[in-house]
C-alpha cells in the first residue's frame, strides 16, 4: 500500500502580525520560526497508524515552496514518514491553493498512490481547499474532515468518520484510490523521535522544481487587513486586585451577578 | 427563452445547498441571506442546487418560502461522489445558466463539491467567506486569515468563481416570498459509485446544559494544561446557572470532553455572559459563540481576535488573574 500525506510549512508568528506596504502579504525574515501546519502533522500521525496495522505500507510526504521546507519534511520523516519529496518552487510569494493542488496532482498521477492524506486546513490561508482540488485533478473520490481510518484487511477500501454538523459524524467506505482531508482528533500527533531524525538527517530528499502556470496565477487580488472591533472591547487597567473589581462593578452594573 | 417559454437571465448565482438527514441545514439558508446579498450588487437571478437527499416537500416548502427557483436531484442520494455528480448533473445545469457565482457551504459537504467544481470548470476558488460587499464596482469577498488574525479581501476577477461561505456568517430573515419559486426534479443515476455513506452517527456526549447555562466559562489552550481546569471550574462556580465549556484544542487535549465544545463544529450558545479564557478567538470558534449577550477575553494577547468581539478585555496573565477574580466574588455580598 503506497500512502502520500501533503505537508505545509507556516510561519509560527507568535506576537504582531506585520503586512507590507502594499498590504497584499505577511511580512516574515530570517528570525521567523516556521513550523509544520497542526493539521499535518494530524495526518502524517494518521498514516502511520495505518501503516502500524497494514503491513509493507509505504508513506512518502510531500510539500511545495520555497528553499526552506525541507525543515518541516524531514520532521514528519523523524515521525516516521519512509520518503521526502519536495516540490521547489522558486518564489517566495503565497502559491495559490489551484497551483499547488495541480503539481501535488502531476506528481501523484502515474505513482499509483492507494490514499493521499492532507490537513483539513493550513493554519496560514485557511482554505481548506487544496485537498478537495488534488482529488479533483486526479478524479479520485474525496471526504473532507476525516476523524478516524481504518483499513480492512483486504485494503481495497478505506472505512472513515468524518464530521458533519453540531457534532455529528458520517459513516463512509471509499474506494481506493482515494483522499482524505485529516481534521483534528484526540489521538495527539507523536513527537519526531532521534533516532528517526537522525536517520531522516542522513537520507536525500527527492527535489522537483516547479514552475507557476498560468491558470495557477489566475487567482484573485487580494488585500490584507486586521480585523475590525466588533464590540468595545475595554480593556481593563490597573492591578490584578484592580482589574477584578473593575470586573465585579461591571458585572454588578450589567446585573449579571 | 428556456422552454418554458419563460426569459433565461443570462446573470446567475448558484447555491448548492446542504443538507442533513433528509432537511435542509441551516446553512443553506445562510447561503441564501449571502446570495441575496450578491444579487443585490450584481442583479443576477438565484437558482438552488439540492444535490444530497432532502424530501420533496422540504424542497417544495423552500421554494414556497424564498420565492428561488430549486433543482432537486432524484432519485436522492447521500454524500455521492462528487467527480460522476458533477460531470452527469452540475456541468449541463452549470452550461445552461452561466453562473456568475456559485455558492456552497463552507462545510465538508461543500468543500468537495467546491473543489471539484473549481477544477473541473477552471474557475477560482474563495474558501471561507464571512462577508461580501461591493466597492467601486468590485465584488470584494472577506475572509479569516491565521485564526482570524487577518482578514483578506479577494477581488472578483473572473466568472464562475465558487465561494464557499463559513457558517454562522450570515443571519437569515425568514420571509415569505411574493411569488413562490418552483421546484425542478432532475434525475442522477449515480450508483453506489467509490464512495458509500454508511449512516450518520449522533455526537457521544450532549451538549444542552450548555446551550441552557446563564453563564459559560470557557477554557483554551491558553489555560496550559488540564491541571488548570480547576481554576476555570471554581471560576465557572460563581455564577448561578453557569456552564463550563472549552475550545476546539481544549477538548482534542483531553482536558473537557467534547461535548463542551463550542464552535461550529460543537455547540452554539448565546447566554448572558460568556467568558473565554486562553482562547484566541478563532472564526470557528466565535461562530458558536458570538450571539452572547456579553463576552469577556481574559488573554495575555491585547491583540488575539477573541478581543475585537469581547465587551471587556483584560489582558494578563489568566493563571494569576483567574483566582484573584474568583476570591473576589467570592467576596460578593
Ligand atoms: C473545520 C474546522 C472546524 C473547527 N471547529 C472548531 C470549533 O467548533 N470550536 C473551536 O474552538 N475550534 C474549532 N476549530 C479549531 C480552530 O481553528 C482553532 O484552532 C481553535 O479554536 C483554537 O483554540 P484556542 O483558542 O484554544 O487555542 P489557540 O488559538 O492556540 O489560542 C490560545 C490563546 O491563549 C492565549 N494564552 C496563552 N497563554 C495564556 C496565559 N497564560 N494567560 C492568558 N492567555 C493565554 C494566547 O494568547 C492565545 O490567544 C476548527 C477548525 C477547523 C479547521
Ligand atoms: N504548499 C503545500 N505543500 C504541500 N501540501 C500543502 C501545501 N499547501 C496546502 N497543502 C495541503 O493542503 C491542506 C489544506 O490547505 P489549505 O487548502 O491551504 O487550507 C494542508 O493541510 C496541506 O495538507
Amino acid at each position: 500500500m503506497k500512502i502520500l500525506v501533503c505537508i505545509k510549512q507556516v510561519p509560527d508568528i507568535q506576537g504582531d502580525i506585520r503586512i507590507d506596504h502594499a498590504k497584499n502579504r505577511i511580512l516574515t525574515d530570517e528570525w521567523t520560526p516556521f513550523r509544520m501546519n497542526r493539521y499535518d502533522e494530524f495526518a502524517v500521525e494518521a498514516s502511520i497508524g495505518i501503516r502500524e496495522r497494514v503491513k509493507d505500507a509505504v508513506i512518502d510526504v510531500i510539500s511545495a515552496g520555497g528553499n526552506n521546507v525541507s525543515g518541516v519534511i524531514r520532521r514528519a520523516m523523524g515521525m516516521g514518514a519512509d520518503n521526502g519529496i519536495h516540490l521547489l518552487s522558486g518564489s517566495s510569494e503565497e502559491i495559490s491553493a489551484f497551483q499547488v493542488a495541480s503539481w501535488i496532482s502531476d506528481y501523484a498521477r502515474h505513482r499509483q498512490y492507494d490514499l493521499i492524506l492532507t490537513g483539513m486546513m493550513a493554519e496560514d490561508s485557511q482554505q481548506a481547499i487544496t485537498g478537495p482540488m488534488i482529488a479533483a485533478f486526479l478524479e479520485i473520490p474525496c471526504v473532507v474532515a476525516v476523524v478516524a481510518e481504518n483499513v480492512p484487511i483486504n485494503q481495497r477500501a478505506v472505512c472513515v468518520e468524518r464530521e458533519i454538523e453540531r457534532g455529528f459524524r458520517e459513516a463512509l467506505e471509499v474506494d481506493f484510490p482515494c483522499l482524505l482531508t485529516i481534521q483534528s482528533r484526540r489521538q495527539m500527533p507523536r513527537y519526531p523521535s532521534l533516532s528517526l531524525m537522525l536517520r531522516a538527517n542522513s537520507r536525500s530528499i527527492q527535489t522537483i522544481e516547479v514552475h507557476a502556470s498560468d491558470t495557477g496565477k489566475q487567482e484573485h487580488h487580494v488585500s490584507l487587513s486586521f480585523p475590525g472591533q466588533v464590540r468595545p472591547g475595554d480593556v481593563l487597567g490597573g492591578t490584578l486586585d484592580e482589574k477584578a473589581e473593575k470586573f465585579a462593578t461591571w458585572l454588578k452594573n450589567k446585573s449579571i451577578i | 427563452m428556456n422552454i418554458h417559454g419563460e426569459i433565461v437571465l443570462n446573470k446567475s448565482i448558484i447555491i448548492i445547498a446542504e443538507t442533513f438527514d433528509g432537511r435542509l441545514s441551516p446553512s443553506t439558508f445562510e447561503l441564501v441571506e449571502c446570495a441575496k446579498a450578491i444579487e443585490s450588487m450584481i442583479a443576477a437571478a438565484i437558482h438552488v442546487i439540492i444535490t444530497d437527499r432532502c424530501h420533496p416537500w422540504v424542497a417544495e416548502e423552500f421554494a414556497l418560502e424564498t420565492g428561488l427557483e430549486v433543482k432537486l436531484m432524484e432519485p436522492p442520494q447521500q454524500s455521492s461522489d462528487c467527480t460522476e455528480m458533477i460531470k452527469q448533473v452540475l456541468s449541463p445545469i452549470l452550461s445552461e445558466l452561466s453562473p456568475q457565482i456559485i455558492c456552497t457551504s463552507h462545510s465538508s459537504r461543500g468543500l468537495e463539491i467546491a473543489g471539484s467544481l473549481s477544477v473541473h470548470l477552471g474557475a477560482c476558488c474563495v474558501a471561507g467567506v464571512e462577508a461580501v460587499r461591493m466597492e467601486q464596482g468590485r465584488l470584494i469577498f472577506s475572509r479569516p486569515l491565521f485564526g482570524a488574525r487577518l482578514v483578506a479581501h479577494e477581488y472578483l476577477k473572473k466568472t464562475p468563481t465558487v465561494v464557499t461561505i463559513q457558517p454562522g456568517s450570515f443571519s437569515y430573515a425568514r420571509s415569505q416570498a411574493v411569488s413562490p419559486g418552483h421546484v425542478e426534479y432532475i434525475h442522477f443515476s449515480g450508483g453506489p459509485g467509490r464512495l458509500r455513506s454508511s449512516g450518520i452517527i449522533a455526537p457521544s456526549s450532549d451538549s444542552t446544559a450548555l446551550s441552557h447555562a446563564r453563564v459559560v466559562v470557557a477554557a483554551g489552550k491558553g489555560i496550559g494544561g488540564k491541571e488548570n481546569m480547576g481554576m476555570i471550574e471554581e471560576l465557572a462556580g460563581c455564577f448561578p446557572g453557569s456552564a463550563v465549556a472549552g475550545s476546539r484544542i481544549a477538548c482534542d487535549l483531553g482536558w473537557l470532553d467534547h461535548g463542551k465544545q463550542v464552535g461550529v463544529t460543537g455547540a452554539t450558545v448565546s447566554p448572558l455572559l460568556y467568558i473565554a479564557c486562553g482562547i484566541s478567538g478563532s472564526s470557528q470558534h466565535m461562530a458558536g459563540m458570538k450571539g452572547s449577550s456579553h463576552i469577556v477575553a481574559i488573554n495575555k494577547d491585547p491583540n488575539a481576535p477573541i478581543c475585537q468581539i469581547a465587551d471587556v478585555c483584560v489582558i494578563d496573565d489568566l493563571c494569576a488573574f483567574i483566582p484573584v477574580l474568583t476570591d473576589r466574588l467570592k467576596c460578593l455580598p
